[in-house]
């Protein structure tokens, strides 16, 4: 009668003298894949001007019709965009986006990047409709580029997919920005990179 | 008739046909870029090669402009014409800059379609393209010349259908600029056609610009509603949720995304042509304007208060009610603006005249009171007995005083077309620089002496056929033409040159005085010329056909029991005789002459009931106020002034609580415990005379040019009265400007001139602000000399009120210009619809020239 107890409780001991696979969510968050395709971010040119010129092929592409676009035209004294046209409305429902990241293909001037948000809960239907303004990468941030080597002009770096994940410094950039790591380990893991 | 063989295949032509015709007819596919059907063959942009062979040569010929030949043996798609194209297609790329995602015409564009289907993978070309700067062409065009290919559609479609002259090619060769000789806004009314007779995005139209790309549009059939002409148009806009694929919805949605894209043409030969007119194209965005009623309103201690429909209705009834009791039925008056479609029309008359029991309705303007309607007089029927397409067949067209550009311009290329090879004659006060190109001669009177002057022309037809007409012996036609300063010769002329013409046509509009509408219609039976009456309000003839009309009821039947005109009816409420008024989309404050006097009577009403779509003067004097659904928003039937029944169906809900104004009076008959089950069966009872047309065909293929189906229901069979005989009652009059000596003469007469865009609705679309004009009164320097004021720009004070005027050397003298109707202004207290300029500021002319 012991002996399945004794049986069962080792088990118990032996996972609980394991490393710990469970973390404090809220507090701690695990890295996510480099390629993670979360909530959409739109990005603007290094001089503050967006680049999305509302040429509206993301929301021709997108599957569930999630996105909705209003274009309208740069003035002299409004100018939002490089070229002519700019994106008045650029509204993403998050209630139907299912997060393919066709948008991202199809977009033309590489404005939409999807990032690894993705504490997108709400508290009401409207709120699951993000606007441009909560959208739209804000005017100092740093660009982020595509940070995979997914598009073809990225500039010659070992293949990400080659070094272990967090070793990816772009990537560890990338979560810096975002906030998602204490800065002591963004330090530490900067030297650990070796480059 | 004659065989050629065509792809291998013998095929017969009909003579004159060009290969291109002949192998579309046959669904043979050539692509073209400046071809098109309604214009002359251009051949610049040689993409429609086909290999000819001919009397033993074999060429390379463009289809559009070869006409098929006995014998020919013609091959539109082999290696050498796929090559051709190919590279043809190279050639025309070369300078096109590939900015197609934000490009307006991306997704709907010949170039891209074309590109795809025949065109090279890949530009060979490689060195840098040129660059040539946008231009901007007036308030609705934007041109992109780096986009074009120097097809030369636009030139030819300016040259030959606008007949305009501003627009063109300068440079040559690889430095062709295709645009405006300057860069000021166009002199014409159809720019915006270019936009659609571009096969590209060269040419773009600045309501649509950037703000919806052509895969997200739903294009629903409508018709234009700012004139009577009835343009044909395909209403572009975006239906459904916001979000998803959402295009099922039908019936029409009201949101921020839910507008009114742009307007297109939608092909029909009896009306439009392929062309509509600016206005039809471009002032849409009044749907949307501020001033929109959106609830019910009641005038409640001191100031109108927003209610409900139930509430407003029920106390409506019980007021009038109430004067009926104290005063009589006929206590009660109703005017319409003739803004609305047939079916609210009917209901409209149906409540005043059967459930209230009034005589007292009418929809046409306030041109002088007469008991009878001049057209019922000589025609038999209150309308035209001619087509829009008659014009083009007509050896002879006589317009009087009629502004074709700035009131119904949608007529301008049918009347260019007409001049090229028949007689036109234009009798007017004025010789509008802007409508001179649409006649060939233009005979000129005195103002305000219209009657005088058609009299006379009456008098010279019956001379000229022997007849004597009653009364005619007391008048003599020499006498009426000195006094009306008309060239004696010309006005001989056009007498015979009217009864000796093959087919003629009189073109007039409704507010014309009814006694020069009698002498026009006189002079119509005299020379047997048909008539085309037009409506200056937009669905005019249609009002008038449903019985908004003091003596006729719906279907044209005329009535026992007449009942006043909107002039008498103004006349009783001073008097105090009419106690309660119906008014329907009708200012009269600001759209009626004589302001005072108009004052005067809504003033003196006890009632005073307004359905309006927008806030106007008289709204807010209003003792109730009913929301109505503007054009766009309200399904039903419009007549055309040539009586062609077209449909319309609602492509938005109207805002707030507004109603279709259909909806609106079958809620006031539901108060009276009046329902009509079955609306349709209901209508073909009330109108005889629409019972065989009614409901017509539904309109809502919207095919693309060339392949349309006419679906209109004519009412011209209908229109043949069998009881009453085409022989006119009218009798000759005195005419009632007496004749006065020059000393006593006016110096400065009256002429009021209409806008294109000074209407309630081009006032609210702000894409036309910047060609509103800005001046309410025009008239020569001397004429300001005279009066004492500076020349040039100004203003003048008149009953407390301030008119920007601006002297122009080319208006004659002794004329004074009134932009009309007054609408933002309030020139309507200047002019009392009476000849002379008889106010305070101008009086001051007599006192100096004696």
């Amino acid at each position: 009668m012991i002996l399945p107890l004794l049986k069962g409780l080792s088990v118990t001991l032996r996972h609980f003298l394991k490393p710990k696979i469970t973390i404090q969510y809220p507090e701690e968050r695990k890295p996510l894949p480099p390629r993670a395709r979360w909530l959409h971010k739109l990005q603007r040119h290094e001089d503050g001007l967006e680049r999305c010129v509302a040429c509206m092929l993301c929301a021709a592409a997108c599957p569930t019709g999630a996105i909705y676009i209003v274009g309208d035209e740069n003035t002299e004294d409004h100018r939002v965009s490089h070229g002519e046209r700019y994106a008045a409305v650029w509204d993403l429902d998050l209630g139907r986006c299912m997060f393919c990241g066709i948008c991202v293909e199809a977009c033309p001037e590489e404005v939409i990047i999807m990032t690894d948000e993705y504490e997108l809960a709400t508290e009401s239907r409207e709120g699951l409709i993000l606007h441009k303004d909560q959208l739209t990468a804000k005017p100092d941030e740093k660009p982020i580029w595509a940070w995979m080597g997914y598009y073809p002009q990225e500039p010659a770096q070992p293949s990400p997919l080659h070094l272990p994940l967090f070793k990816h410094k772009r990537y560890w950039e990338y979560l810096k920005t975002r906030g998602h790591l204490p800065l002591e380990a963004t330090s530490s893991e900067q030297k650990n990179d070796g480059t | 008739m004659g065989t050629l063989i065509l792809n291998g295949k013998e095929v017969e032509f009909e003579p004159g046909e060009t290969l291109l015709q002949l192998a579309w007819r046959l669904g043979i596919d050539i692509p073209v870029f400046c071809y098109h059907p309604q214009l002359p063959v251009i051949a610049a942009c040689r993409m429609c090669l086909v290999e000819v062979e001919h009397r033993g040569r074999t060429s390379l010929m463009p289809a559009c402009g070869t006409a098929a030949q006995e014998g020919m043996k013609v091959s539109t798609d082999n290696k050498r014409v796929r090559e051709a194209r190919k590279d043809q297609l190279q050639f025309l790329l070369l300078h096109h800059p590939l900015e197609c995602p934000v490009c307006d015409a991306g997704g709907d564009c010949d170039l891209q379609n074309i590109t795809f289907r025949h065109g090279p993978t890949q530009p060979e070309f490689e060195f840098p393209k040129h660059e040539k700067e946008r231009r901007s062409a007036g308030p609705f065009l934007e041109l992109y010349p780096n986009r074009c290919i120097i097809c030369y559609r636009c030139v030819s479609f300016y040259r030959q259908i606008e007949g305009g002259e501003d627009w063109g090619y300068e440079e040559r060769g690889t430095e062709i600029l295709v645009g405006p000789y300057r860069d000021t806004i166009l002199q014409s009314e159809f720019s915006g056609n270019m936009i659609e007779v571009c096969p590209l995005g060269a040419i773009t139209g600045r309501d649509y610009r950037f703000k919806i790309r052509p895969w997200e549009y739903t294009v629903r059939p409508s018709v234009s509603p700012h004139d009577s002409l009835g343009a044909n148009l395909k209403v572009f806009l975006r239906l459904g949720t916001r979000y998803g694929r959402g295009h099922m919805v039908t019936g029409g949605y009201r949101g921020e995304d839910h507008q009114i894209f742009r307007c297109n043409i939608r092909y029909n030969p009896e009306i439009n042509d392929p062309w509509i007119d600016d206005r039809s194209r471009f002032v849409h965005e009044f749907i949307n304007a501020e001033d929109r009623v959106l609830y019910p309103r009641i005038f409640l201690d001191g100031t109108l208060q927003d209610t409900d429909w139930d509430t407003a209705l029920h106390a409506l009834k019980e007021r009038l009610q109430a004067i009926v009791e104290t005063y009589g039925p006929e206590a009660v008056g109703g005017i319409a603006g003739g803004i609305g479609t047939n079916e609210a029309a009917l209901l409209f008359e149906h409540w005043l005249r059967h459930v209230i029991g009034t005589p007292h309705l009418d929809s046409r303007p306030p041109n002088g009171q007469m008991d009878r309607d001049p057209l019922v007089l000589g025609l038999g029927f209150s309308g035209s007995t001619a087509h829009q397409v008659d014009i083009d067949t007509a050896d002879l067209v006589l317009a009087f005083n009629v502004q074709i550009k700035n009131a119904f311009p949608v007529l301008g290329p049918r009347l260019l077309r007409q001049k090229r090879y028949g007689l036109s004659f234009h009798l007017t006060p004025y010789a509008d620089p802007e409508d001179r190109k649409y006649f060939r001669t233009h005979i000129l009177y005195h103002p305000c002496h219209e009657e005088a002057v058609t009299l006379a022309l009456a008098l010279f037809i019956a001379q000229e056929l022997g007849y004597s007409l009653d009364g005619a012996s007391q008048i003599d036609p020499h006498q009426l033409m000195a006094q009306c300063r008309v060239d004696t010769r010309q006005l001989q002329t056009l007498a015979r040159e009217l009864l000796y013409a093959g087919q003629t046509l009189i073109l007039f509009d409704d507010s014309q005085n009814p006694r020069v509408i009698q002498n026009l219609v006189l002079i119509s039976v005299l020379t047997k010329a048909k008539v085309l009456v037009l409506r200056t309000a937009p669905n005019g003839q249609g009002f008038v056909d449903q019985g908004v009309h003091p003596c006729l009821t719906p279907g044209q039947v005329l009535t026992s029991f007449p009942g006043m005109n909107t002039d008498a009816m103004l006349d009783a409420a001073e008097k105090g005789r009419l106690k309660a008024l119906i008014l329907w989309n009708v200012d009269p404050l600001k759209e009626f002459p004589d302001r005072k006097r108009v004052e005067a009577a809504l003033q003196n009403l006890d009632l005073l009931v307004v359905f309006e779509m927008f806030h106007t003067e008289t709204a807010s004097m209003a003792h109730f106020l009913f929301p109505v659904a503007t054009p766009f928003e309200e399904a039903g039937t419009y007549t055309t002034t040539d009586g062609i029944l077209q449909p319309v169906e609602a492509l938005l809900h109207p805002p707030g609580l507004a109603k279709d104004a259909r909806e609106a009076f079958l809620a006031v008959l539901r108060t009276y415990g009046i329902e009509i089950p079955d609306f349709t069966q209901w209508f073909q009872a009330q109108n005889p005379l629409y019972r065989s047309v009614y409901p017509p065909k539904e309109t809502r293929e919207v095919d693309r040019y060339p392949t349309y189906i006419p679906s209109v229901a004519t009412l011209a069979d209908k229109y043949t009265y069998p009881h009453v005989p085409y022989r006119p009652q009218l009798k000759l009059q005195k005419p009632s400007v007496p004749a006065i000596s020059e000393e006593e003469r006016h110096p400065a007469q009256w002429v009021l001139r209409r806008h294109l865009y000074w209407t309630r609705y081009g006032l609210r679309s702000p894409i036309v602000q910047e060609l509103l004009p800005q001046h309410t009164l025009v008239f020569h320097p001397e004429t300001a000399q005279a009066v004492g004021i500076p020349e040039g720009e100004g203003v003048v004070e008149a009953e407390g009120h301030e008119f920007p005027y601006r002297t122009d050397p080319d208006v004659p003298k002794g004329l004074v210009l009134l932009l009309w109707p007054p609408m933002k202004t309030e020139a309507n207290r200047l002019y009392r619809g009476e000849p002379g300029v008889d106010v305070q500021w101008l009086t001051k002319i007599l006192e100096g020239n004696p």
